[in-house]
């Protein structure tokens, strides 16, 4: 009778252990994400961002969203609303034009992600950064003024050189490009003079940093800065530099027309606007607004 | 066999019991996550309980020319608002600025400042502050860590990144009618740091130690002599002023098992209240305790005498026998032929290219009498020899052609009373100096400074022979 019982005892046991079962709907520490009232500034991201390209423009701070090793600040809440505004205007809007109402929605980072100060590394103060083809971050968000008009340049380059590398990532440049500069690339590109870029066929020091951020600022400079600014870049850089930037920019044009059916420069052949022509367009009015 | 099942089925009901998880989740009541909003939603309701809202110090790591504390008035409200003002600049102390924030698990539960506000000023790596440093601000942090109740009058938190001290102090309405009038924050910070400067060495002895302090508008510094190393240590730290103008350290000091973090002002006297009991008044030592960093490669190497700021009526820094030997060098240059004004005397602790001390002496001097006449300088050097703390001169060289001018009108005073042997007579030029060495032996000390208006360290050399330290060559201390 008493092993009986035991056994009886036993057996509940091992059939209570029996119901323990993953629960799918058991909550996971911190999962939550973080919540907070909304603003009217929350819902005009919500309507300009989220619903028609699904991209989450994350302004709030949150550590976890930078690099550790430095140091930053959250943005101004009054500097959101203005950038944005201009980074729709400016990069949204001219490649919806030419790539058509479907480009963005396909192929864009998902998540923006502001901080209000500089990235200061050991050695440079970066602009903005891209992770893979899902995350940019911007930097230095406190000290865009949209009534600058060499800020909006500087600014919209960052946008336009991250989205370069979503570009790239989605459908890679020809290898032709890696090997026209392929001796110039250096680690050490921030010691390095633009004159000495310039004269090795690059559009910028940074530009001499690897291939990848070449191509990026290639893109982003004659879109933002104008086919007149690079063509002066070349004819400064000497005969060996200017036919590697001429190079660059052939192979720039054909990558778009080829891959995703846009001309950069059509004004110039078909009487029509391309991209950059669109773009210069659009910093122009956003600067005739403000 | 009994025994064997017996075993065997308790082992088997404890790991049965052990594996279950059924019910961990109301171990406390709640699952983890819903127990942290919930703390998070009693931390948010706290913040926003303070209808006066909250005067908030963090002490930044930075201990240069900006660091220390800085100081906040922060009002809550339910929505993620918050307002605040601050004591960085004229603007922060006046102009009510709205931002966002939040509370977030982190490590711990964070109270984060989520949108750009003033307390990021000294957290901000772009130089938001003068004198702070670029990628990295003033050290500051602007996340803060919270734990255990913060529902009373004080809280004390740490920052996330640097772990920075934070106070948060539930304010009155007399401490916000004082914010909003006539920027109190700032003020209130002038008011103590005058009375302060009054003070040159301040100075409490805690029972035969002796604990010196400067106290500025955001950053004190307490210096005693370590029991060990008999050498001075200096400890930093972030202080602010109260409503009621009593210094308040953002972190305690403690020293020899006692601590305190307050130096109250009673009216007359800031005094030192340790924990326990034990008050001290705050007095003015007039010099430094410890020894007098001095000589070449050390905080100074340079002594100036200059009888019009160290003599000035009613103190009397410059004093004693030397002055005899001051006004005669003076009196006799003044009244030569060449009519020479002397203005000051700098000695300059150096080493020369062979490795040996010497000591450079400049005499400042001016061909009129007249306010803002051109100053020339004569410029000789000695040997300077040391015997343990003592040190004498030899080996008198003058270093340029107006030492000839000078040198024989100061030989019989200054330079008699330098020279310790040997080289009675030389120079170079056409007037060789004739002096007659005195044997003095020199030690480097600290001069009690009691020249009203002057807050240059003071110190200088006095006769090894005259420990009482009446016959002193004192002058402000510099680095040259």
């Amino acid at each position: 009778m008493k092993r009986t019982g035991l056994l009886v005892a036993l057996l509940v046991t091992m059939a209570a252990c029996s119901k323990d079962t993953l629960n799918p709907n058991s909550l996971l520490v911190g999962m939550g994400g973080d919540t907070w009232e909304r603003t009217e500034l929350d819902d005009w991201l919500y309507q300009e961002f989220v619903e028609p390209y699904n991209i989450d423009v994350k302004y709030k701070w949150d550590p976890y969203e930078v690099n550790q090793r430095y140091n930053y600040t959250p943005v101004k809440e009054e500097k959101v609303k203005e950038l944005m505004a201009a980074i729709k205007k400016v990069w949204i809007e001219p490649y919806e034009k030419l790539g058509g109402p479907e480009i963005i929605k396909k192929m864009s980072p998902k998540r923006y992600v502001l901080v209000g100060s500089f990235e200061y590394t050991e050695s440079t103060q970066t602009n903005g950064t891209a992770e893979g083809t899902n995350k940019i971050t911007l930097f230095n968000v406190n000290g865009f003024d949209v009534k600058n008009s060499d800020q909006i340049r500087g600014r919209m380059k960052t946008v336009h050189h991250e989205y370069g590398h979503t570009l790239s990532a989605n459908m890679l440049y020809p290898d032709e490009w890696k090997t026209i500069c392929s001796e110039s690339y250096s680690g050490q590109w921030s010691s390095l003079g633009d004159g000495e870029a310039q004269a090795a066929g690059f559009v910028s020091q940074y530009a001499r940093a690897n291939p990848e951020e070449d191509w990026a600022e290639t893109l982003s400079t004659i879109l933002v800065y104008g086919r007149g600014w690079f063509d002066a870049r070349v004819a400064l850089a000497g005969t060996d530099g200017g036919e590697k930037l001429r190079k660059k920019e052939a192979i720039v044009l054909s990558y778009f027309k080829t891959n995703w059916g846009i001309d950069l420069y059509e004004t110039y052949s078909g009487g029509k606007n391309g991209l950059m022509d669109t773009v210069q367009e659009a910093i122009e009015q956003l600067m005739e607004e403000n | 066999m009994k025994k064997s099942l017996l075993f065997l089925t308790s082992v088997a009901l404890l790991a049965g019991a052990a594996g279950c998880k059924e019910d961990d989740k109301y171990l406390f009541g709640a699952t983890p996550d819903e127990r942290i909003q919930e703390q998070l939603e009693k931390y948010q309701s706290d913040l926003c309980a303070a209808p006066c809202g909250w005067l908030v110090t963090v002490g930044t790591q930075d201990r240069g020319e900006a660091g220390g504390a800085y100081r906040f008035w922060m009002k809550f409200a339910p929505g993620n608002k918050v307002t605040m003002l601050g004591d960085v600049n004229e603007t922060t102390a006046a102009v009510a600025k709205e931002s966002s924030y939040r509370l977030k698990q982190m490590q711990y539960p964070t109270l984060m400042f989520d949108t750009y506000t003033y307390i990021h000023l000294p957290d901000d790596p772009g130089m938001a502050i003068p004198d702070a440093t670029v990628g990295a601000g003033l050290l500051s942090d602007s996340d803060v860590s919270l734990s255990g109740d913060i529902g009373g009058s004080e809280f004390r938190a740490v920052g996330r990144k640097r772990q920075c001290p934070f106070i948060f102090t539930r304010a009155t309405p007399d401490d916000t009618a004082a914010i909003f009038s006539q920027l109190a924050l700032t003020a209130r910070k002038d008011t103590a740091a005058k009375r302060w400067e009054a003070t040159k060495y301040p100075t409490i002895n805690v029972d035969g130690f002796y604990i010196q302090m400067t106290v500025g508008r955001r950053l004190a510094t307490f210096t005693y002599v370590d029991d060990a190393t008999r050498e001075a240590s200096t400890v930093f730290a972030p202080v602010f002023a109260e409503m009621d103008a009593n210094i308040r350290l953002v972190e305690p000091f403690r020293y020899r098992n006692l601590e305190f973090d307050r130096i109250v002002w009673d009216g007359k006297d800031y005094r030192v209240a340790f924990a326990g009991g034990s008050e001290y008044v705050v007095f003015d030592y007039q010099a430094p305790f410890y020894s007098l960093p001095f000589g070449p490669n050390k905080t100074y190497n340079a002594i100036t005498v200059d009888k019009s700021k160290l003599n000035v009526t009613g103190g009397s820094t410059l004093s004693g026998p030397f002055l005899a030997v001051y006004d005669a060098m003076y009196n006799t240059a003044a009244s030569a032929s060449t009519s020479l004004f002397i203005r000051s005397l700098t000695f300059i602790f150096e080493m020369n290219e062979r490795y040996e001390e010497q000591l450079r002496l400049q005499v400042a001097y001016a061909t009129t009498g007249t306010a803002g006449a051109a100053t020339v300088i004569a410029e000789a050097s000695f040997r300077v020899n040391r015997r343990g703390d003592a040190l004498y001169f030899t080996g008198y060289t003058q270093l340029n052609g107006n030492m000839d001018k000078v040198g024989p009108l100061i030989a019989s005073s200054l330079l008699k009373f330098l020279l310790h042997s040997g080289d009675a007579e030389t120079g170079v030029g056409t007037s060789k100096v004739s002096i007659t060495p005195s044997g003095n032996e020199f030690t480097a000390g600290w001069v009690q400074n009691k020249t009203p208006g002057l807050t240059s360290p003071v110190g200088g050399l006095y006769l090894t022979s005259d420990p009482q330290r009446t016959t002193f060559i004192p002058g402000t201390l510099t680095f040259q």
